[in-house]
C-alpha cells in the first residue's frame, strides 16, 4: 500500500516528477553517447574521405601529436618544422598546414633517428594478426614535377605525388569507382602498368610526361630526373560533407602496384624514401574509436590518425589537432548520475518538507518507519527507472542504426543493448537508492506529535 | 558583532550534518581543482621544456603587395561607396610605417618560392639586396651574392662547400597547397616567368633556424610609387614580387605587440565587405615552438577541464541545496529572532557568518588534502611532487567564495526580506519586495 501511496504522491506532484525524470533521462542519453555511440560510426560514416585514403586509420611512424602517455613518458624534444614536399602523405588533402606553416615533431632524445622502415613492416604484420582489422596496406609515394602552360602561354611547374594503390579494396570494399568523375568511365586495373587515375586537385591528364626525380646520394635529384609518361586512364573526386569545401583532395596520382614498381626501379629510390605509413581498413565502423585508442596505446612511437578526425579537420579547415584528449567518457558518465541524483535528492528534500504534515498524520495513524521509508523510496525509484528508461529508449534508435548499419550479428547487437539498458538502469536506481537517504531521512525524523503540535 | 557569532555558533551546531555536507563539498572541490590545475602547469612546464627553441629574433611574415585603403564605411545602400583606392606595400612610405612599430629593429623584404633541385625540396628564400637580413646570414665559407643568378646554399647539405662555382638548376613550382587566406581577386602578381633557373652556388651559410633555412639568393629592389587609378579592374606588380617580410625584433620575447601594432596600422574595418587586406597574412613567432606544445597540452588537457567545471557545477548545486533546507528548516526561528527585535540585517550577517565559517574551513582543509594529495599520493608527469601554485589556490579560493557567495544569496534575502508573519507561518517570501 505504501509503494502505491508512493507512486501516487509522484502522480500528485507531475511537475517535480517530471523534472526528476528528465534530469535522469539526460544522463542515460549522456550515459548511452558515452558507451556506445561515441566508440564508433554508422558504416557509411566519412565514407569519401575512406575512399580517398583507402583505409580508417592511418598510423605514421614518428610523433607529431602530445598524449598523456607522451607526456609522462618523455624522451622527445619537439622540433618546429615545415614538412619536405619531398614526404608527401594524403594527409595533405585534410591538413595542408604543416607544408604551408609547420609542426611539432617529436625527435628522440636519446641521439640520431634510424630508419623507420623494419618497424613499419613489423607493426604492419601484427597488425595484420588482430582480428578487427580487415585489412593492412604500407603505403608509398613518389612525388614528380611537371611542365604545363597557364591560359597565357606561360610554362610553369606543378607538383605532385603517386601512390600505389590496392585496388581490390578500392573496387570492393571502398567503391571508388562511384568516385569518378563524369566523362570518366574506369578505375585502375588489378596488375596493369603505366596507367594513374587522378584526383581532382590538379587536371594531369592534359598533358605532358612527369618528371621523377633520380636517388642521390643527398636525396631527391630533381636536376637529373626522368620524364616518364602515365597514361591517366580517370579521375576521381571524393566531397566533403561542407558545401564550402570543394573536395577532400591531394596531388595524387593513383597507380597500381605494378607501376610503382617500376617508377622506383626507374628512379633508383629505395623504399625507405617512398615509405610514409600504414593505413589500416577495419570490419566494425561501430568500435572505429575503441580502435584507434588501443591502437595509440599499443604504438607509441607512431601517430595514429582516425578518419573522422581527418575529416573534421577538413571541413571546419582547422589543423589536425596536436593534441589527444584524454578519454573522459567513464568520469562524464559518472558525473552526469551524480548531478542527475543530487538533483533528484534535492527535489524530493522539498517534497518531503512539503509533506511534513500527511506524513506525521500517516505516523499517527500507524504507519511505521519502514512504511514511511517504502513510500520514499518507491517515488525515488519510479522516478529514477522511468527517467533512464526514457532516456536509453531515446537514444536506442541511433544505437541500432550504428550497430546495424555495420552488419554485425543480432546476438551481438541484441547483447549490447541488453548489456547498456542494464547499466543505465542499475547505474540510475543505485544513484536514486543512494541519494534518497536524505529525504527519507529527513521523513523519519516527523513526529506524530510535532505535526499535532504545528511546528 | 558577539551576538552575531554566538548565533552563527548555535546554528551550526544545531545544523551540524548539513554544514559539515557543506564544508565536505567546498573541500573535495577545492580539493581536486588545485589538485588537477597543479598537475596541468606541471604537464604544461614539461611540454614546453622538451620545445627546441626557434632560435630566430624574427617576425617571419608572407603578404600581399597591395592593400585596399578607403573601403566604403556604410551599411546603407543608398550611400554610395568611395571609388576604389589601393595603396601599395612595397613603397618606402609604408614599409617605413612598419619599421616605426615600437620593438621593430629592422625590416627586411623577401621572395619565398618552393624550390626543386638536385638538393631536394628547399624554400629558396630572395632578399632584397642592401637588407638587415643578409648580416644575420652566418656565412661560412665563400661569398654573399651579388646578383640574381647567384645562390647560397644551407651547410646541412652534405658536402656543401664542394658546390661552391657549380651551376644548379633550381625548377620552381606555382602554390602547391591552397593558400589559407582569402586574397583580393583584384591583386595579380606577376608569375615568374623562368621557371627553370641555372643558379651559381657563391658560398655557404649556416642556418641559425628552421625558419631559414633553404636556399638564399638575390632579389632586386621593387617599389611601386602609387596605384593612381581609381575603381581598378586589377592591381598589379611586375615580377618580381616579393611575398615575405621579415622584421628584426629588439626584444624577440614581445614579438606579439608588435604583431598587434602591425595589426592595427592596417585594420580589418568592421563596416568594410571584402576585399580590406591588411598587408601581414601568415606570422611565424620567435616563440612558435613553445606556443604550439602549450596549444598541444591544452588540447590533451581539455576534458580534464571540462570535467572540473563538472564538479564545481555539482558542488554549487549541492551547496545551494543544502543552503535552502537550511534556511526552510529554521525559518520559525528566524521569525522568533525578528519577534524578539533582532534586526534583518543582523540575522543575515548570522546566516553569512555560518557560510563563512564552512567555506573558510572547507577551504583550508581542501588546500590540506590538495596538499597531502599531491605529496604522497600523486607524482607530476614530469616525476616530481606537484607543487600547488600561489595563483592556483587563489583562483580555487575565489571560485569557492564566488559559488559559496550565489548560493547564500537567496536564502540570504529571504531572510533579510521575509516578515515575522511569513517567517512563523511558513507562507512565501519574496527574494525582492516592491517598496510602495
Amino acid at each position: 500500500m505504501f509503494v502505491a501511496l508512493g507512486l501516487k504522491n509522484a502522480w500528485r506532484n507531475r511537475g517535480r516528477t517530471a523534472l526528476g525524470i528528465i534530469s535522469m533521462a539526460v544522463a542515460a542519453v549522456i550515459f548511452m553517447s558515452g558507451s556506445t555511440l561515441s566508440r564508433g560510426y554508422p558504416a557509411g560514416a566519412y565514407w569519401e574521405a575512406r575512399q580517398l585514403v583507402g583505409g580508417e586509420i592511418l598510423m605514421l611512424p614518428e610523433k607529431i601529436t602530445l598524449s598523456t602517455d607522451t607526456l609522462a613518458t618523455g624522451g622527445y624534444t619537439w622540433k618546429f618544422e615545415k614538412r619536405s614536399y619531398d614526404k608527401p602523405n594524403l594527409l595533405m588533402g585534410f591538413d595542408p598546414s604543416p607544408y604551408r606553416y609547420g609542426f611539432m615533431r617529436g625527435v628522440p632524445s636519446g641521439g640520431e633517428e634510424e630508419s623507420v622502415l623494419p618497424r613499419i613492416h613489423e607493426v604492419a604484420a601484427e597488425l595484420r594478426a588482430e582480428s578487427f582489422v580487415a585489412g593492412v596496406m604500407v603505403r608509398e609515394v613518389l612525388p614528380f614535377l611537371r611542365q604545363t602552360q597557364d591560359k597565357d602561354d606561360l610554362y610553369y611547374y606543378e607538383y605532385g605525388f603517386v601512390e600505389p594503390r590496392d585496388v581490390v579494396s578500392d573496387k570492393e570494399r571502398y567503391k571508388i569507382e562511384e568516385a569518378l568523375t563524369s566523362g570518366w568511365d574506369r578505375y585502375l586495373n588489378e596488375g596493369e602498368l603505366m596507367t594513374g587515375v587522378e584526383c581532382l586537385w590538379q587536371n594531369l591528364s592534359v598533358f605532358g610526361d612527369l618528371l621523377f626525380p633520380r636517388m642521390s646520394e643527398a636525396g631527391y635529384d630533381y636536376e637529373n630526373s626522368v620524364a616518364i609518361r602515365l597514361d591517366i586512364v580517370g579521375e576521381v573526386s571524393f566531397r566533403g560533407p561542407n558545401p564550402a569545401l570543394p573536395a577532400y583532395a591531394n596531388p595524387v596520382v593513383f597507380v597500381t602496384p605494378e607501376t610503382f614498381s617500376a617508377l622506383k626501379e626507374t628512379t633508383g629510390v629505395p623504399d625507405s624514401m617512398t615509405t610514409w605509413g600504414i593505413s589500416v581498413s577495419v570490419e566494425n565502423m561501430a568500435d572505429l574509436e575503441s580502435y584507434i585508442a588501443l591502437l595509440r596505446r599499443k604504438y607509441p612511437d607512431f601517430t595514429v590518425y582516425g578518419i573522422p578526425q581527418l575529416a573534421a579537420a577538413a571541413s571546419n579547415r582547422e589543423s589536425v589537432a596536436s593534441g589527444v584528449p584524454m578519454d573522459m567518457r567513464r568520469v562524464t558518465e559518472a558525473l552526469s548520475f551524480m548531478v542527475a541524483a543530487l538533483l533528484s535528492a534535492t527535489n524530493l528534500s522539498i517534497l518531503m518538507l512539503a509533506r511534513k504534515n500527511e506524513i506525521g498524520i500517516l505516523r499517527a495513524l500507524g504507519a511505521t518507519r519502514w512504511n514511511i521509508t517504502c513510500m520514499v523510496f518507491s517515488e525515488s525509484l519510479w522516478i529514477a527507472f522511468l527517467g533512464s528508461l526514457i532516456g536509453s529508449l531515446l537514444t536506442q534508435p541511433a544505437v541500432l542504426y550504428q550497430l546495424m548499419s555495420n552488419r554485425l550479428p543480432s546476438q551481438t547487437v541484441i547483447s549490447t543493448i541488453g548489456l547498456n539498458l542494464g547499466k543505465s538502469l542499475g547505474f540510475s536506481l543505485g544513484a536514486a537508492m543512494l541519494f534518497g537517504f536524505l529525504p527519507v531521512a529527513k521523513a523519519l525524523r516527523v513526529t506524530p506529535a510535532q505535526v499535532l503540535r504545528g511546528e | 558583532m558577539r551576538d552575531v557569532i554566538d548565533l552563527a555558533r548555535a546554528g551550526l551546531r544545531q545544523k551540524l550534518g548539513t554544514y559539515l555536507v557543506m564544508t565536505l563539498l567546498v573541500a573535495v572541490t577545492v580539493a581536486g581543482y588545485l589538485v588537477v590545475s597543479s598537475y596541468w602547469q606541471d604537464a604544461a612546464e614539461v611540454s614546453t621544456g622538451t620545445a627546441e627553441p626557434l632560435n630566430f629574433p624574427y617576425i617571419k611574415a608572407h603578404v600581399v603587395h597591395a592593400y585596399l585603403s578607403n573601403p566604403p564605411v556604410s551599411r546603407d545602400p543608398e550611400v554610395p561607396a568611395p571609388p576604389r583606392k589601393y595603396v601599395p606595400l612595397f613603397n618606402d612610405k609604408e614599409l617605413e610605417k612598419i619599421t616605426k612599430i615600437n620593438n621593430v629593429e629592422s625590416l627586411s623584404a623577401a621572395l619565398s618560392q618552393d624550390s626543386f633541385s638536385r638538393f631536394g625540396h628547399l624554400e629558396y628564400l630572395s632578399i632584397e639586396t642592401g637588407n638587415a637580413l643578409w648580416e644575420d646570414l652566418d656565412l661560412r665559407e665563400g661569398r654573399l651574392p651579388e646578383n640574381s643568378r647567384e645562390i647560397l646554399i644551407p651547410d646541412t647539405i652534405p658536402d656543401a662547400s664542394s658546390y661552391i662555382g657549380q651551376v644548379i638548376r633550381l625548377r620552381v613550382t606555382r602554390a602547391i597547397v591552397p593558400q589559407s587566406f582569402w586574397k583580393d581577386p583584384l591583386l595579380k602578381d606577376a608569375p615568374d616567368p623562368e621557371t627553370t633557373k641555372d643558379l651559381r652556388v657563391v658560398g655557404v651559410y649556416r642556418p641559425s633556424s628552421q625558419m631559414l633555412s633553404g636556399l638564399v639568393g638575390w632579389l632586386e629592389v621593387r617599389r611601386v610609387d602609387d596605384y593612381p587609378e581609381r575603381d581598378p579592374d586589377n592591381v598589379p606588380m611586375d615580377w618580381p614580387v616579393p611575398n615575405t617580410l621579415f622584421l628584426k625584433l629588439d626584444d624577440p620575447t614581445k614579438a606579439h605587440s608588435v604583431s598587434l601594432s602591425w595589426r592595427v596600422l592596417y585594420p580589418e574595418m568592421p563596416e568594410a565587405p571584402y576585399p580590406m587586406i591588411p598587408p601581414s597574412k601568415v606570422e611565424w613567432y620567435p616563440d612558435i615552438p613553445e606556443t604550439m606544445m602549450k596549444q598541444a597540452t591544452q588540447e590533451v588537457a581539455m576534458p580534464m577541464f571540462a570535467n572540473t567545471l563538472n564538479a564545481f557545477s555539482l558542488s554549487a548545486i549541492g551547496i545551494f541545496a543544502g543552503m535552502f533546507m537550511s534556511f526552510l528548516d529554521r525559518r520559525k526561528e528566524l521569525g522568533i529572532m525578528k519577534t524578539v527585535g533582532i534586526e534583518s540585517s543582523r540575522i543575515a550577517a548570522t546566516i553569512s557568518t555560518e557560510v563563512i565559517f564552512c567555506g573558510v574551513l572547507g577551504t583550508v582543509a581542501g588546500a590540506l588534502i590538495a596538499g597531502a594529495v599531491t605529496t604522497y599520493l600523486v607524482t607530476g608527469i614530469s616525476g616530481n611532487p606537484i607543487a600547488i601554485p600561489w595563483t592556483a589556490l587563489l583562483r580555487g579560493v575565489s571560485v569557492a567564495a564566488i559559488i559559496l557567495a550565489a548560493a547564500t544569496y537567496i536564502p540570504n534575502a529571504m531572510a533579510r526580506q521575509g516578515t515575522v508573519m511569513e517567517l512563523l507561518y511558513g507562507r512565501p517570501i519574496p527574494i525582492v519586495r516592491k517598496r510602495s
